[in-house]
Formats: structure tokens, C-alpha cells, sequence
């Protein structure tokens, strides 16, 4: 009777442990995907607020920039296609890699422009899109980091048994195009 | 990297790569590697034809590229080239930018006699961005033809100093043991004289220590004016920097609001209980004001209230002492963000968590180092950009200390520990050998040169 007790408590006490160790790695799988989340809707709220700043950039050197028309054209364009609802999120990374690449451009075309450069305007306006443009990447790395370690806490054993009855999937990092990526030994290129 | 090596070079650039490469160009000429941007552009102009649709982004930016690098003429052929082209584009943009140039470079050609001619008395007269670093054999040879008269005066007084100080402790002693037997005598006093001699040396000790004390202060006066000041002015060539050995009481009350919304040691609802400064220095440099002193902040513990009602102080602790900075940072932002160095104690206390969330960044080596807080994962990441994560690595080797720093609304702050009183002379250590002056020429600049270090001239985007 003694050792049947003992038993139970012994076996009892185990089930409590396993299921406070479960609890657990759910709450902190919970966490981890929420964190995701949280950072990801911090990229949009930032790539949203760029939406915002193109059209005044726009309208201030459409009267100025006689050669840049069609990227002014381009920026608008892809603008409205990262606004429009209907494309997959794959597309919209993409079109907002797009944007930050021509917005680059455009930046550095303001540049032949000492009139357009001496504008208060258009120098409080850049200033807001180069601050918006590195605040972007900043949300991007801290993105990365939530997905990491998210992605970590799924493969990892014993989390990866409650992330499979969870039906938790890896997620994708947010990565940079590979045109913008590619490191040139020039160097080595022309010799 | 890859795709570099699949390249066949005899063979013309592809399309794609030649925009690669522009891109990267283009790039390193924004982040101001100039050289590098020239040997990609000259190289590309090399390869493709005058036709090209990207000839003309080429050229433009090899030219401003010259310019950034002072490459004047190399700027002004390439220009004429532009403005001799077929290219309507080119020959305005060439016209445009010839025009911006060509004046730039007479003022520059007008100024530089007036410049030669300028006396000491306007050195505030031009504004600088940055201040050169300076070698050590630089700063020995200013020593050297600068400070040698007044090192050699102040070595005099050092021996004469250490001279009274071991003749007033041996007068003392022989006075105390002469005063002892005197006493002795006259009382007929049977019992040992030593007992007696070393309760009177008990007395004696504290005043011959007042009277040392005092011999010091006169041998350090004049010390910083002479010494401290010119290695100051050394370092700040333009004149941009002040120095003051000792602030006003409006000054210092500013150090205590620095020392408290850095939060560095403490959260800032805690005013330190006292702050001593000395050796201050402030300024600008470039478009950064900066200030920096050598601190002491301790807390005074108060254990009870006595009959008045008033609290008795029990005793004192440390909270830091060593040097203090404090300087606008070139971003903006509300949040607050620690960097605090890798140690168990930083952990412990960390514990305490006032300085919000741990932040984990990519870079290894800087992980390695310090730990990050802030209470905005994303304003952390804003500040701390892979570019000043690395700088900020460099720089806490070149210190070889422990390095404290906080960026708090908009300031950054930083704290570097020293058990030893800085900038003082030495009375055990001769003034003419070149060690103490290498100590205090080391700890200013590292403390000047943090504009430059972190980058804090950068701004987001420049008149």
C-alpha cells in the first residue's frame, strides 16, 4: 500500500513537472511568435510612413528634375502598387525593395540640383526619409532577430515537440536583394 | 564574391554588372569612401563606350567624387571633358558644376596667403569639422619645444617639494622625540620615553600630513595653466576646445544633470548625493558641442535622525570617478539605450532592471564586449548601426578600459573609470621624463578624439 503510494506521488509529482515544462515552452513559443509580430508590424508602420513622405518629395522636385522624370514616374508607380491590397506579401517586399532603391537614386539626383539642395523644404524632407530610410533597416534587424529566434526555439529540442502540436512554421528573414548585396572586388574585375 | 569569379575579364562588363558596380560605386561615394568610388568609376569609364546609358551618372559622380577627395584638377579636366562631349546632359551638367567648382577653388587660392598670414590672436577665425589625431613623436616634439622650460622649472620644484617634505618629517620626528625627553626630564619620569614618543607621533603625523599637504597644493599651482592647457591646445590646433581646471557652481550643477539623465550608474530619479569636477573641458568640434571632465561621484548614507530632526550623515561610498562625457548625438531619438561592458557586475546589475530589455545584435565581436539595454528595441538598433557597433568596438580597445556609455534623448553619454586623481602632477615620478606627460596626452585625446571615433559630425543629411 506503502510503495503504491509512494508511486503515485512519485509519478504525479513527474506529470506536474512535465506539464509545467510544457506550459512553459508554450508560453514562451506564444512569446516568441507574438514578438515576430510585434516587429513586423513595426516595419510596416515605418514602411507606411515612407508612403507618406514620397508624394510631397514628389510634387517639390517634379519642377526641377527636367532629366528624372520617369524615375519620379517610377517612384509614384511602385508607390501605389505597395499600397494597393491585391499583391502577395512576397511582391510587396519586393516593391519596397524597389522603392528603397530608387528613392536612393532620386536622392542622389538632388544632388546635381544646388537650387533644389539650398531648399529648406527639400531638406527637411530628405532629412525625414534618410532618418525613415535607417529606421526601416533598424526595425528590419530587430525583425530578423524575433525571426531568429523564433525559428531557433521551433528546431530546437524539446520546443520543436510543442511547436509541432502547435503547427508552428519556420518564417522567412527579411533579406536583402541580391543586386544590392553583392560585394565587387574591382580589382579583381578589371585586372 | 561568387559571381565576381565567374566574370571572364578580357571579355566586356555585362549590362547587369556594369550597374553593379555603379551601384557600388555610388554607394562608397555616399559613405564617403572617396577612393574607392574614383577606382571603380575610373575603371568603369575604361570599359564601357561613351554611348553607355550610364556614361554620364559615371562621369558626374567621378567628378564630385575628385572633388570630395581635393583632386581639383583632376574634378576640372574631367568636367571639360563633359562640357566637350556630344551630350546635351553632360555639357549642362559639366557647365553647372564647373561653375560651382571653379570659384570654390580661387576663394581657396585667394585664402591661402591671408591664411598664412594669420596671427595667434583670430584662431577662431575658420571653422573646422574634425581634429586631426596626433602621434606620440608629434606630441614629443612639441614637448620638447614647448614644455621643456616649464617641465624643467617644475622638476626644480618637485625636488625642492620632496626635499621639505623628508627634512620637515625628520625635523618633526627629532623635534617630537627632543620635546618627548624634555618632558620626560623635567617630570622625572622613570618609565620608557618610546611609548610616550609614539603616542606623540600620533599627533605630530596628522599635522606634518596638513603641512605636506599644503607644500603640494604649491607645487601643483600653475601646473595645469602650463602643462594641461598647451597639451589641450596641442591636440585642438583649430582653438575650438576650452579648458577650465575648475567650473562655477551654475557649471557644475549642469555636470550633476548630465552625471543624472545619462542614468549610467543610476536611474535618474536619484540626484548623486555629491559631484566633484575638475579639469573641464568644452567646446565644439566640427558641429558637435562636446563636454568632458574628470569626476567624482560618491553617495553620502545617512543612518539616523538625531534630536533636531536632522540626518546624520554615517559614512560615504564611491559611485564612479574617472572621466565624464557628454555630447549631442546625430540621430534623433526619445528612447533609452545602455552599453554597458560584458562583465559579471554589469550583469548582477542589470538584474535591476531600470535599464529596460536586453538587446541582442548581429556583431560578435561587439556582443562580445558589451551588453545593450534600451526600453526601444528598434530606437537600439537605430542608434547602434552596424557602422558604430564596430567603432564603438575600436574604440573601447583603444581606451583599454572599461567604457560605460548611455544614449539618452538625444545625448550620448560616456563613463570611463579610473581608480587614480588624472591630470595631476607627479611627485614620485620625475616631470622631465616623457611617462606622465604621455599619460595625460593618451587620456585627452582618447576623450577628444570620441567625435571623430563614434562619428558624431555625421549628420543624416548636410547643408
Amino acid at each position: 500500500m506503502y510503495v503504491l503510494l509512494s508511486s503515485a506521488v512519485v509519478i504525479l509529482l513527474l506529470g506536474f513537472t512535465v506539464l509545467m515544462i510544457g506550459i512553459q515552452i508554450y508560453n514562451s513559443l506564444v512569446a516568441k511568435k507574438n514578438q515576430v509580430s510585434k516587429s513586423f508590424s513595426s516595419v510596416d508602420v515605418l514602411l507606411k510612413k515612407r508612403w507618406d513622405l514620397i508624394p510631397n518629395l514628389v510634387a517639390i522636385v517634379k519642377n526641377h528634375m527636367e532629366f528624372e522624370q520617369q524615375t519620379l514616374a517610377e517612384i509614384t508607380r511602385l508607390r501605389s502598387r505597395a499600397m494597393s491590397g491585391d499583391i502577395t506579401p512576397e511582391q510587396r517586399l519586393n516593391t519596397e525593395n524597389q522603392i528603397t532603391r530608387t528613392m536612393g537614386n532620386i536622392m542622389a539626383l538632388i544632388e546635381n540640383y544646388p537650387e533644389l539642395k539650398s531648399n529648406n523644404h527639400v531638406t527637411q524632407l530628405l532629412e525625414s526619409l534618410n532618418e525613415t530610410e535607417e529606421q526601416i533597416s533598424a526595425a528590419r534587424r530587430f525583425y530578423n532577430t524575433a525571426v531568429t529566434d523564433y525559428n531557433n526555439a521551433i528546431e530546437m529540442f524539446p520546443s520543436n515537440i510543442v511547436a509541432g502540436y502547435m503547427k508552428y512554421a519556420a518564417k522567412e528573414l527579411f533579406v536583402t536583394p541580391a543586386e544590392e548585396r553583392a560585394n565587387v572586388n574591382v580589382g579583381e574585375l578589371f585586372n | 564574391m561568387l559571381a565576381i569569379r565567374e566574370i571572364d575579364v578580357d571579355k566586356s562588363l555585362s549590362p547587369t554588372e556594369i550597374d553593379r558596380l555603379f551601384i557600388e560605386g555610388d554607394r562608397n561615394l555616399h559613405r564617403g569612401n572617396f577612393s574607392t568610388a574614383i577606382n571603380i568609376f575610373e575603371q568603369l569609364l575604361e570599359v564601357i563606350e561613351p554611348s553607355h546609358n550610364q556614361y554620364f551618372n559615371i562621369q558626374r559622380n567621378l567628378v564630385k567624387a575628385y572633388q570630395k577627395q581635393e583632386q581639383n584638377e583632376k574634378a576640372i579636366a574631367l568636367c571639360l571633358l563633359m562640357i566637350d562631349s556630344n551630350s546635351n546632359i553632360a555639357n549642362l551638367w559639366g557647365t553647372k558644376f564647373m561653375a560651382n567648382l571653379v570659384p570654390k577653388i580661387e576663394q581657396e587660392v585667394i585664402n591661402k596667403p591671408n591664411e598664412q598670414k594669420m596671427t595667434s590672436s583670430s584662431p577662431h577665425s575658420y571653422t573646422s569639422h574634425s581634429i586631426k589625431s596626433k602621434t606620440l613623436s608629434e606630441f614629443k616634439q612639441y614637448c620638447q619645444e614647448n614644455l621643456l622650460d616649464k617641465l624643467q622649472e617644475l622638476e626644480k620644484k618637485r625636488i625642492n617639494t620632496l626635499f621639505t617634505i623628508v627634512i620637515s618629517g625628520i625635523v618633526f620626528a627629532i623635534a617630537t622625540w627632543c620635546f618627548c625627553q624634555l618632558i620626560f626630564a623635567l617630570l622625572q619620569i622613570n618609565n620608557s620615553v618610546f611609548t610616550f614618543y609614539c603616542a606623540a607621533l600620533g599627533l605630530v603625523i596628522p599635522v606634518w600630513i596638513i603641512f605636506c599637504r599644503g607644500c603640494i597644493q604649491v607645487y601643483g599651482i600653475g601646473f595645469k595653466h602650463n602643462i594641461i592647457e598647451k597639451i589641450i591646445s596641442f591636440i585642438d590646433d583649430e582653438g575650438t576646445l576650452k579648458y577650465a581646471s575648475n567650473l562655477f557652481l551654475e557649471d557644475k550643477r549642469q555636470t550633476i544633470l548630465g552625471f543624472t539623465r545619462s542614468q549610467i550608474f543610476r536611474d535618474e530619479l536619484h540626484e548623486p548625493d555629491k559631484l566633484e569636477q575638475e579639469d573641464c573641458v568644452y567646446g565644439s568640434i566640427g558641429d558637435t558641442d562636446i563636454f568632458f571632465a574628470e569626476i567624482v561621484v560618491e553617495n553620502i548614507k545617512t543612518a539616523y535622525l538625531n534630536e533636531f530632526e536632522k540626518p546624520e550623515f554615517s559614512g560615504k561610498s564611491s559611485l564612479f570617478h574617472g572621466l565624464f562625457f557628454e555630447a549631442k548625438f546625430s540621430k534623433n531619438f526619445i528612447s533609452r539605450t545602455f552599453i554597458l561592458p560584458n562583465t559579471f557586475k554589469s550583469k548582477v546589475a542589470s538584474l535591476n532592471n531600470w535599464r529596460g530589455e536586453k538587446v541582442n545584435l548581429e556583431d560578435l565581436e561587439f556582443k562580445h564586449i558589451f551588453n545593450v539595454y534600451s526600453d526601444n528595441q528598434i530606437e537600439a538598433r537605430y542608434i547602434l548601426s552596424t557602422n558604430l557597433m564596430s567603432r564603438l568596438a575600436q574604440f573601447n580597445q583603444k581606451a583599454k578600459r572599461k567604457v560605460y556609455i548611455s544614449f539618452v534623448d538625444g545625448f550620448v553619454y560616456i563613463a570611463i573609470p579610473y581608480r587614480q586623481n588624472l591630470f595631476e602632477p607627479q611627485l614620485f615620478r620625475s616631470m622631465t621624463s616623457f611617462s606622465p606627460l604621455r599619460d595625460y596626452f593618451l587620456d585627452l585625446q582618447l576623450m577628444i578624439g570620441i567625435v571623430d571615433d563614434l562619428n558624431l559630425n555625421r549628420r543624416i543629411w548636410q547643408k
